[in-house]
């Protein structure tokens, strides 16, 4: 038998089969090679990708986070400044056009002020002065209601801040009143900004308000 | 024969031996051996265009992160430049003085009217700006907290023909949603034998507004089953006397009790 295997293997035609078995087992050693050393080094790149992308990932959310806390407290910034600069404009600006809206009201509302006081504030930490208009009229209730339901209509910034209500005559004038009122408005200090308040030393973080938010 | 047979001799000059298993074993061999190399080959190319694909996103990614970091710097400066306190601060006193211009005297006047009782007369109403109170501005600050969006402070002076009808206002602010933290300042006999009182409460002027529908439905389906108009009011008289006929919320309560008198 092993002479049939060495007379039909062996002798010349060992040349037959040794070089394709020396080939098959040279590429098995290059397959080894690969799985072993460039298979990790491979591996050993896409972790460190893995990780640099998380690492993106995580830093661009902060930096997300923090312009869109930036962008909205510069948006309310902008919406004080925006408010600043024309509803309470300051006094040289919108002064006598509210001087004249207060007259007009109270006219139209059969209200004639026979004088009225015009006191000031200082309101330092807004950079706003507080305007007020203290006048007593007499008239009837049904007059106060008019003049109230115009103020509320008027687009200028006039608070009613006080009503003060007394029968006139000590109760003879039948049905007339002496009616006290104080209306108010505000206006911006003379080149004050509102970037001002926006301005300080560190370390402030928490949440932003939103203006108008519950108007 | 049989021994004749055994020595046969072999004439031919390369004896027949079948080779054809050696070479179908060398063939398969060659073939796997090809099919392997191909595959090392293809692996292999793979292998350095990944890497290098990824090498480079790899670089891309740290150069962006180094970006995003000094844009996070920058940032950072920008946020502790930022005084949210003083602008929070800003942004509620304008909001509450928003809410002030908004705020509508007319419900005000109708609600109140609804609750006084026939011996109460306000002579006094007026909306507190706490905030600008320098003088008492922590006490002040510390009772603006306490108003929440929406909700505005209210003083009020007033007239009752007794010390009960104070009372009883008193209780009808606290039994009335519309208002809340009712704080009575003093009440003091003055020379027409009224009392004077003084009062501060919290008034909330959506609640005020969906009461006033409430009895404004109330009273049209009143209308429509063709009911006493004033039937299903708390106190008609002094309905009467919110509605703008030339008489205030105290003077419709006269108003009212001088009616029943006629009738």
């Amino acid at each position: 038998m092993r002479g049939f295997i060495a007379s039909v293997w062996g002798g010349r035609r060992f040349w037959i089969w040794l070089p394709p078995l020396v080939f098959l087992l040279a590429n098995l050693t290059a397959f080894g090679i690969y799985q072993t050393i460039f298979a990790d080094e491979a591996a050993v790149v896409q972790s460190r990708l893995d990780d640099a992308q998380a690492r993106l990932e995580e830093l661009q959310g902060r930096r997300d986070e923090l312009e869109d806390y930036i962008s909205l407290v510069e948006q309310t910034r902008q919406q004080i400044a925006q408010i600043y600069g024309s509803q309470l404009a300051p006094e040289e600006e919108r002064l006598t056009a509210i001087l004249r809206e207060v007259r007009k009201l109270a006219q139209q509302a059969d209200l004639e002020p026979q004088s009225t006081t015009y006191p000031k504030e200082e309101l330092d930490d807004y950079g706003l002065n507080r305007r007020s208009f203290v006048f007593t009229v007499q008239g009837t209730y049904f007059d106060l209601r008019k003049l109230i339901n115009s103020l509320e209509l008027s687009d200028f910034f006039l608070t009613l801040e006080d009503v003060a209500l007394s029968e006139a005559g000590g109760g003879r004038a039948g049905g007339q009143l002496t009616i006290g009122l104080r209306l108010s408005t505000l206006f911006a200090e003379p080149g004050f900004s509102p970037e001002r308040l926006a301005q300080p030393p560190a370390g402030r973080s928490s949440g932003s308000a939103v203006l108008g938010g519950s108007s | 024969m049989t021994e004749a047979r055994g020595h046969i001799p072999n004439l031919a000059r390369r004896p027949f031996l079948n080779a054809r298993p050696v070479i179908r074993v060398a063939m398969l061999l060659t073939a796997l051996g090809l099919l392997l190399a191909a595959a090392n080959l293809f692996a292999y190319w793979s292998f350095s265009q990944g890497q290098d694909v990824k090498q480079v996103r790899l670089e891309e990614t740290r150069d962006r992160i180094l970006q995003i970091q000094e844009e996070l710097t920058g940032l950072e400066q920008r946020r502790q430049r930022i005084d949210l306190d003083s602008q929070n601060e800003q942004v509620q006193f304008l909001n509450r003085k928003i809410e002030q211009r908004t705020f509508g005297w007319s419900l005000l006047f109708d609600t109140l009217a609804e609750l006084l009782p026939r011996d109460v007369r306000i002579g006094r109403l007026s909306l507190q700006s706490i905030e600008e109170n320098d003088r008492s501005r922590r006490a002040a600050k510390k009772a603006g907290d306490e108003l929440r969006p929406g909700e505005i402070l209210l003083g009020i002076q007033g007239q009752a023909r007794s010390f009960e009808a104070f009372v009883d206002f008193v209780d009808a602010l606290f039994g009335s949603s519309a208002f809340r933290r009712v704080d009575p300042t003093g009440d003091s006999k003055i020379q027409t034998g009224m009392s004077q009182f003084t009062l501060s409460v919290i008034y909330l002027p959506e609640r005020a507004a969906a009461l006033d529908r409430a009895v404004s439905d109330a009273e049209s389906r009143t209308v429509e089953d063709g009911g006493p108009r004033d039937g299903g009011l708390p106190d008609g008289g002094l309905r009467d006397g919110a509605s703008p006929d030339g008489e205030p919320p105290d003077a419709g309560a006269r108003e009212a009790s001088s009616r029943e008198g006629r009738s």
